[in-house]
């Protein structure tokens, strides 16, 4: 590779860790701060990608849409959409113990999946839906990895801003006060299940968000990108790597552990074609052992507050 | 002699401590009663005993010698059993499994105590099949103190046996708990209704504020204007 | 119509295994264990291990279950165990991390290939009218069957079983009579992890291996405890018979691929409606 190939590859990497970032970013909201445990971001990242795509489209014969709708509005509504499934999904499961929104987050995730896999009319099943344009392409003269790297950095840096910004607020310190201690916050007389919504629901909109913004990077999705490993459980070990409960933490982690995953990735490469699945495999197992040395050593994280696997381990004795 | 020695005992929860030094004994075959406020700490002092949360400092010895950091399983076998303030029994199991269940350590036939413990409740012998889980208070009560005697020990620890009862109810378990004393047992018991304990026991320790405050026998605590006032709810 | 039944009771008696052992370990170390289908993969895959070592089958299920315990009983007492006093959801990311570690040692070991047990056709035959099954089907159905008696008398005649429903009760309490708690989480991880593996062989013979079968299983499964009441065999037992059917009838009618979403629903119903599940309410077992 010379340096203008690694220079490419570099912008490149960086824009999926700013992804990464945003998905990270958006389950702190609902783990690090308010202890709901969701394990289906992989299908908040699949309404985002697959709205932005179906809208953004130029109208094809085989499926719905395309829409053609400019980015920043279809953007919008990818994030909406997102929200709107975590609300529904929040219903039956908020006012239960932690461990049923887990149940059901992955189930919606995997049902979301098998949908767009076998509905071929509304999204092209396993093919996938390619072509989506590239926002602004026409006013970007340089590289334009490079500008979509800048757009990245700058959703992300918003979102960020934003996040500290609301958590400071009287709301955000409720917010916190949940997933410290939720029986103390009880009684100060908050409405925790709302404040609970109202995490998941924001959280979920950042991974839809995340979602659309890939969806235009790589301009091709399928359901194949939004399984469970690469979409989810990443994300977690990301987060829990990074520190949960830290914003700074969780963007850490994202570019920790995507960084560890390339580099093997590069391993998996250069293997004979025959070992590539067990490489893969490999791989796998290492960064699952990798997460539960990481519980066990270090459960805060790189960045993670101490007090927060205080606050679990009070909850648990009373 | 003592058959359960604690002095200066410290404990509590995580960073918090709870009891600041409590000195209590309890000889053999003695009713001791332990009374005080809401929140002074005889429950923690009770779990302490039993091994259930971590002693800071002190010593607690049964028979003369210490069991600071044994295990209830081991605790139960030198002949100690607990029945906790609330949640007493296994509501899901049958009057006979939770007499079994108290009996988790025995490898023998358990007939013939089962049968004591009968004796002792007729009350929960007609309903030895059925689910504790439907029983009344009282005979979920007498069912917690059967379960304890199963594996028929020397020393009780009780923690409120009459909280939440009818008074026709209260009364029957404290004589059964005299009954059970004058088998042969020695009775700590934490009390709520202080008079009646102090009144049926050997002797009583007033506890307040994670320290024993008062300690006389049943008697004198009963007639200690101080304690009456303040602990008894006035004369 | 009553084919469909048929094959509904066949999967339903598989999903009833697996969720019996998830149930148990729920109600009495009080978590969600995402690796509850991979155990059952995982001893699918033992037993197809044996096989090719010529060992006859029901030694292979055997020595297949004695492996896959062994493994569960470890990773409780290297992992799971530091986790208790951290609360369910540590224990929860926790195994997730363990599914995808047995489900990539299998595809380490034996690829993503479908496998079979044995290259030997089953024809099917009409048991009764309407209604045809193979012998291996009759055997699932029947093996099921015997497995869930057992589990019964398990549970109200012996000692440690009768102390295990006293472990999901109240664990604290428990310990305060005097009942060897440890022993309890051993049997506990022994007879969900047996019933487990018997539910992935079953799996195996009826579909052919993949390394991923038993994690597609764990929405069925999870569905089925919740639709029991979570934390009770028997309710556990019904469930699986319930949700296999369902998804088995719902093929009539729309995609076989929806199948796990079936289940999926179902189980948001009983959240909507009865949360504690057909047979939750007093916290009973039965
Ligand atoms: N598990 C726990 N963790 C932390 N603090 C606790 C715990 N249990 C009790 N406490 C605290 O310890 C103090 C003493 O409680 P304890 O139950 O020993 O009182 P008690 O004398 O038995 O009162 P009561 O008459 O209400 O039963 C209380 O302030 C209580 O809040
Ligand atoms: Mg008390």
């Amino acid at each position: 590779m010379d340096l203008s190939g690694l220079f490419s590859y570099f912008v490149f990497f960086l824009v999926i860790v700013s992804v990464y970032g945003l998905l990270s970013l958006g389950l702190n909201i609902q783990w690090g701060y308010t202890k709901l445990f969701n394990i289906g971001i992989a299908g908040f990242f699949a309404v985002g990608a697959y709205t932005s795509a179906i809208l953004t489209t130029p109208p094809a014969m085989d499926r719905v849409g395309g829409f053609n709708m400019p980015f920043l509005p279809a953007l919008v509504i990818a994030v909406l959409l997102s929200g709107f499934i975590a609300f529904l999904i929040g219903i039956p499961t908020l006012k239960l113990k932690e461990d049923y929104l887990a149940i059901a987050t992955i189930g919606i995730a995997e049902t979301i999946r098998l949908f767009f896999n076998n509905e071929a009319w509304l999204a092209n099943g396993v093919r996938g839906v390619s072509g989506i344009p590239r926002p602004f392409q026409h006013y970007i003269t340089f590289n334009y990895n490079l500008f979509y790297l800048l757009l990245m950095v700058v959703f992300v840096i918003g979102v960020y801003l934003a996040i500290e910004k609301a958590l400071k607020s009287p709301w955000g310190r409720v917010l916190k006060a949940i997933g410290e201690d939720e029986t103390v916050t009880q009684a100060m007389g908050k409405n925790i299940i709302r404040y609970k919504m109202e995490s998941l629901v924001l959280g979920s909109m950042i991974m839809g968000m995340a979602g659309s913004l890939y969806a235009h990077f790589i301009q091709f999705i399928s359901p194949e990108v939004f399984v469970p490993m690469s979409a989810t459980f990443l994300v977690w070990v990301m987060l829990i790597a990074g520190g949960s409960g830290s914003n700074k933490g969780a963007l850490l982690g994202a570019l920790v552990i995507w960084g560890l995953w390339s580099l093997t990735d590069l391993i998996t490469n250069v293997v004979p074609v025959d070992y590539a699945v067990k490489a893969g495999a490999f791989r796998v197992i290492a960064i699952a052992i990798f997460l539960e040395v990481i519980l066990l050593v270090r459960p805060q994280g790189i960045l993670g507050e101490k007090s927060v696997m205080k606050a679990a381990k009070k909850q648990e004795q009373e | 002699m003592a058959i359960l020695e604690v002095e200066d005992l410290v404990s509590g929860y995580s960073e918090v401590m709870i009891l600041n030094g409590v000195s209590i004994h309890c000889g053999d075959n003695e009713i001791v009663s332990i009374i005080g406020p809401n929140g002074a700490g005889k429950s923690t002092l009770m779990k302490s005993i039993f091994g259930l949360i971590s002693v800071k400092q002190g010593s607690v010895a049964f028979d003369g010698r210490s069991i600071i950091g044994m295990r209830p399983n081991q605790l139960v076998k030198l002949g100690m059993s607990y029945v906790p303030q609330e949640k007493n029994v296994f509501p899901s199991l049958t009057v006979e499994e939770n007499l079994q269940m108290g009996a988790f350590i025995r490898n023998d036939d358990l007939t013939g105590s089962m049968d004591r413990v009968f004796e002792l409740f007729p009350f929960i012998a007609d309903k030895r099949k059925s689910v504790s889980g439907t029983l009344s208070g009282g005979g979920r009560q007498m069912l917690a103190l059967g379960r304890a005697l199963m594996l028929e020990p020397r020393l009780l620890l009780l923690d409120e046996p009459s909280a939440g009862l009818a008074p026709l109810v209260r009364d029957e378990i404290f004589e059964k708990v005299m009954e059970i004393q004058q088998s042969g047992v020695a009775i700590l018991m934490v009390e709520q209704n202080a008079k009646k304990a102090l009144g049926m026991s050997d002797r009583g320790y007033v506890l307040v504020m994670g320290k024993n405050r008062y300690e006389d026998t049943g008697e004198a605590l009963l007639a200690n204007p101080e304690v009456g006032r303040l602990y008894l709810g006035g004369a | 119509m009553l084919q469909l039944i048929a094959n509904g009771i066949i999967f339903g008696s598989i999903i009833a295994l697996g969720a019996i052992g998830l149930t148990m370990v729920y109600g009495i170390l009080k978590f969600a264990n995402f690796a509850h289908g991979d155990t059952m993969s995982l001893g699918a895959y033992l037993a197809l291990l044996f096989l090719s070592l010529q060992v006859p089958f029901p030694i292979a299920v055997v020595l297949a279950i004695a492996v896959s315990i062994a493994v569960a009983i470890l990773i409780d007492h290297y992992l799971y165990r530091f986790f208790r006093t951290t609360g369910p959801i540590i224990l929860l990311i926790a195994s997730v991390g363990v599914a995808l570690f047995l489900r990539n040692v299998i595809l380490l070991f034996w690829g993503p290939d479908l496998t079979y047990y044995s290259r030997a056709i089953h024809l099917d035959f009409e048991v009764i009218p309407g209604i045809s099954m193979n012998s291996y089907e009759i055997g699932i159905i029947i093996v099921t069957a015997a497995l869930i008696v057992l589990v019964h008398l398990f549970l109200k005649k012996t000692r440690i079983g009768k102390a295990m429903r006293a472990s999901s009760d109240n664990m604290d309490l428990a310990e305060v009579v005097g009942i060897d708690t440890r022993r309890v989480i051993i049997w506990t991880w022994s007879v969900g992890t047996a019933l487990a593996v018997f539910g992935g062989i079953m799996l195996g013979l009826e579909n052919g291996l993949r390394p991923p079968m038993g994690w597609q299983l764990l929405l069925p499964l999870f569905a089925a405890a919740i639709l029991g009441g979570i934390g009770q065999p028997y309710g556990a037992m019904v469930g699986g018979l319930i949700i296999g059917i369902a998804q088995e009838v719902s093929t009539g009618f729309i995609s076989t691929a929806y199948k796990p979403a079936v289940a999926f629903i179902i189980m948001i119903l009983v959240l909507l409606i009865r949360p504690q599940g057909i047979f939750g309410g007093s916290k009973r077992w039965i």
